[in-house]
């Protein structure tokens, strides 16, 4: 019987410790199924063009930009047209890219950013990306002419008291893969420039190139 | 026999007492603290354990997620100048873009908890009403908004009194608080790792001016080891649609299946599940009578993210569509609309039958045929037919044929035979109509003046011989009368024609006149119009222009220039002296018939 009784304590020291492994502070994260790590910047870097690289080039472009441009206070900038002419098999999201530079630049205070209209496309030739430029610069002047002919609610509400766009901030993405033995090699091309929607002259114009390598 | 306790022999007895008092004491104090340390609740797992903040964290956008964004974005906010603006006015909630984030989102709570924590600061005011969590983008909740506000101050332009109480004393709303959410997803080099980047993209936008007021953009990274578990979708609940997509469920690639062949089946399988979602919008009408959405209607594509996710070696195994929503509400909604009118055209043909009187009858089938035409007008047969266009398309073709006119249902038919869903039918009626007589003037013709009145009216007499007219004049009138226009109500001689003033804004008739629905006027307007005594049945000779002018309840509706348009291939000279008054009469008919509005409705 003695003998017996003895199994008590064991049993409520295994219990006991295992007790204690199993509970965790109230502040403690615990994953559901593995461990999660939560920061505010990515860790991994690859060849595409990763999470890492979208504030990287918007700060570069809104830096030239704050620098050299020389935008007259006031002024209002559509973000738009993005032209992607690059390799399809590159993840590259141009709303993210306006909206990094965006956000810099409203942040920044340099121009005001409308909403009114914006453009994304991609393209596979040269011309096909002047011609969609141009289309989408038509398109605010549009805007502009619709707003002077407003004679229904509906109207109003669509163009009455837009701010006038004074520029457009285009960029277009090219990109070109070189492999060297081991070695691979990824160049992204942006050509940035902000053009007046009236006039159709470049204000401010700049390419910014990054490359990124990879041995195996 | 086991032993689970130390035995020493050699030991007195009382001191093998105390060792296992103690060691009792020991364990119970032991279990004591483990008791205290662990939480309140028990692990037992039907016991409901509280509390204020969530402790499970996955990869995918948790509940802590939505408090430490919530956080960040309404911190920044209340520290930036910018703020100074908006105290100024109101804001509204507006939508949030996630459609290229695969996974799920709360954006409707989430909007309103950054709201509750702004207007909690006691800085910010927000609208309970004037939002639009919905709307396609943000320019499209500020156009609504806008409209809102063009309501408060014209009332009279709304087109819905409802609309107008809606907007009463509303507070105006200045500023639009909106956002994206995007992500991305890598898996390291090595295949260890993945990684979620989550990118909260929040601005607040002034609605007249549709300029940002102010923006923020917060990144929160999740990563964890990547094994088997990871690389299958790491979230329970599937994302909802949004109000840009509809999304389909997450398709997966079965094992030992085939790359190529398991991402077909998927994309399959996900258009299946979109085009059954979509139909059921049918369905609910009516599922026998309403032909479903083709596949080729509704193409779908992979969510961006999973267009590259799919291509890495250890991410094949699943695959997440979409489809724009508005095409397929489109489809949706004429389809509906094919049925609606469907319905009412064999409602109106139905009754039209039902008339005892035959004119009447007649020209309530005339009705019905302008409805189906300019239905059919707008529902052109696509590359898939839809059976009520068709059918709409056959009833038109029949009507048209039943009273008289079967050289209207011959291009219906042919337009039908094309791409038809009933060939073998569509070749009975064409096989039928091959027996009938069709000329497409005299139809015309008979289609456009029979039921009317009518008047033909000289307006001048060339050569002052108006023994003559009498004799032109009847001649068109019976030959209008060929084509059904009995109700000739005025014949002026040329003696009080010329009296009535003719310009291109109308007619105006003396005093004891009633203007007729249609007017056509032959005017040989200073011309000589000779009888030719050599050839029997009288031949009339013109010499310089000839005028017509066809006008329709006192408007004008169609003119020549000269009358040598009216014969475009033959020179005024060479026909003027050998064409008797019955061809003449015909040759105005024709032209008549060719200036016709054909899309006016009897």
């Amino acid at each position: 019987m003695n003998r017996k009784i003895h199994l008590l304590p064991a049993v409520l020291l295994l219990g006991s410790v295992g007790l204690l492994a199993g509970c965790q502070g109230p502040g403690e994260v615990t994953s559901h199924s593995h461990e999660v790590v939560i920061s505010d910047q990515s860790r991994i870097t690859t060849l595409g063009f990763d999470a890492n690289d979208y504030r990287s080039i918007a700060q570069k472009i809104y830096n030239s930009l704050a620098t050299s441009a020389n935008i007259e206070p006031g002024k209002v900038v559509a973000m738009g047209p993005a032209v992607v002419g690059a390799d399809q098999n590159i993840q590259f999201d141009p709303v993210t890219m306006h909206e990094e530079i965006a956000t810099l630049a409203q942040r920044g205070g340099i121009f005001s950013v409308s909403e009114a209209i914006r453009g994304t496309k991609n393209v596979s030739t040269e011309e096909e990306a002047d011609q969609f430029v141009e289309k989408f610069r038509q398109q605010v002047q549009q805007l502009a002419a619709a707003q002077s002919q407003i004679d229904n609610p509906e109207d109003y509400a669509r163009y009455g008291q837009l701010a006038k766009i004074n520029y457009l901030l285009v960029f277009e993405l090219s990109t070109q893969s070189q492999v060297q033995g081991k070695l691979t090699e990824v160049t992204y091309r942006f050509n940035c420039r902000l053009v007046g929607t009236q006039t159709g002259l470049r204000k401010w114009v700049d390419q910014i190139t990054y490359t990124k390598s990879y041995e195996r | 026999m086991t032993c689970f306790a130390p035995r020493r022999p050699s030991a007195p007895p009382g001191r093998t007492s105390r060792f296992w008092h103690r060691f009792y004491a020991y364990c119970l104090l032991l279990a004591g603290a483990a008791l205290l340390a662990a939480p309140a609740p028990s692990r037992a797992e039907n016991e409901v354990v509280i509390r204020d903040t969530a402790r499970i964290q996955t990869l995918g956008i948790d509940s802590k997620d939505y408090e430490n964004i919530v956080e960040q974005i309404a911190s920044d906010l209340l520290i930036r100048p910018e703020l100074n603006v908006l105290t100024n006015g109101v804001l509204g909630l507006g939508p949030i873009d996630n459609n290229d984030c695969p996974f799920p989102f709360q954006a409707y709570d989430f909007q309103n908890t950054l709201a509750t924590r702004l207007q909690r600061s006691g800085k910010l005011v927000f609208s309970e009403v004037i939002n639009n969590l919905n709307a396609e983008s943000a320019s499209a909740a500020a156009i609504q908004v806008k409209y809102f506000d063009f309501l408060r101050h014209d009332p009279s332009a709304a087109p819905d009194p409802e609309l107008t109480a809606v907007a009463g004393d509303l507070a105006s709303v200045q500023f639009l608080l909106f956002g994206r959410l995007s992500s991305q997803t890598q898996v390291s080099d090595r295949g260890d790792t993945i990684e979620v980047t989550y990118r909260y993209s929040w601005k607040v936008m002034d609605v007249k001016r549709g300029v940002w007021i102010w923006s923020e953009i917060v990144k929160l990274v999740k990563s964890a080891p990547c094994n088997a578990q990871t690389r299958l979708p790491w979230w329970d609940a599937l994302r909802g649609d949004s109000p840009v997509y509809y999304f389909s469920p997450l398709q997966y690639r079965k094992a030992g299946e085939d790359l190529k062949l398991a991402e077909q089946a998927a994309t399959a399988n996900a258009q299946a599940d979109l085009l059954k979602r979509v139909n059921q919008k049918l369905a609910a009408t009516d599922p026998n009578l309403i032909p479903p959405l083709y596949p080729a209607e509704l193409p779908v594509e992979l969510t961006p993210e999973f267009r590259f996710l799919a291509r890495g070696e250890s991410h094949t195994n699943f695959w997440l569509f979409r489809t724009p929503r508005q095409p397929a509400e489109k489809l949706v909604h004429d389809r509906l609309e094919i049925w609606t009118n469907y319905q009412a055209c064999e409602l109106h043909i139905n009754a039209a039958n039902q008339i005892p009187a035959a004119s009447a009858r007649r020209t309530a089938l005339k009705q019905c045929l302008h409805e189906l035409d300019s239905f059919a007008a707008r529902y052109p047969l696509n590359s898939q037919p839809i059976f009520h266009t068709e059918a709409l398309l056959f009833q038109e073709a029949d009507l048209w044929t039943s009273m008289g006119f079967p050289g209207r249902a011959q291009p219906i038919l042919e337009t039908i035979a094309k791409q038809s869903a009933f060939p073998d039918w569509v070749n009975q009626a064409r096989n039928r109509l091959a027996t009938l007589a069709i000329d497409p003037t005299n139809e015309a013709l008979r289609f456009a003046l029979e039921d009317h009145s009518l008047a033909i009216v000289a307006v001048h007499a060339a050569d002052g011989r108006t023994n003559l007219w009498p004799e032109l004049q009847a001649k068109v009138q019976a030959q209008l009368k060929i084509y059904g226009a009995s109700n000739i109500v005025v014949a002026l001689p040329p003696a009080q024609a010329v009296k009535m003033t003719l310009d291109q804004s109308g007619l105006e008739p003396g005093a004891d006149h009633k203007i007729p629905d249609w007017l056509f006027i032959l005017c040989a307007d200073g011309a000589t119009v000779k009888a030719d005594p050599d050839v029997d049945g009288g031949i009339y000779s013109f010499q310089g222009e000839l005028r017509w002018v066809i006008l329709k309840k006192g408007k004008f509706l169609a003119a020549d220039a000269k009358a040598d348009l009216l014969f475009p291939q033959t020179p005024l000279q060479q026909w003027i002296w050998d064409v008797p008054a019955k061809e003449i009469a015909k040759r105005y008919l024709e032209c008549f018939v060719r200036n016709l509005d054909f899309d006016e409705k009897p």
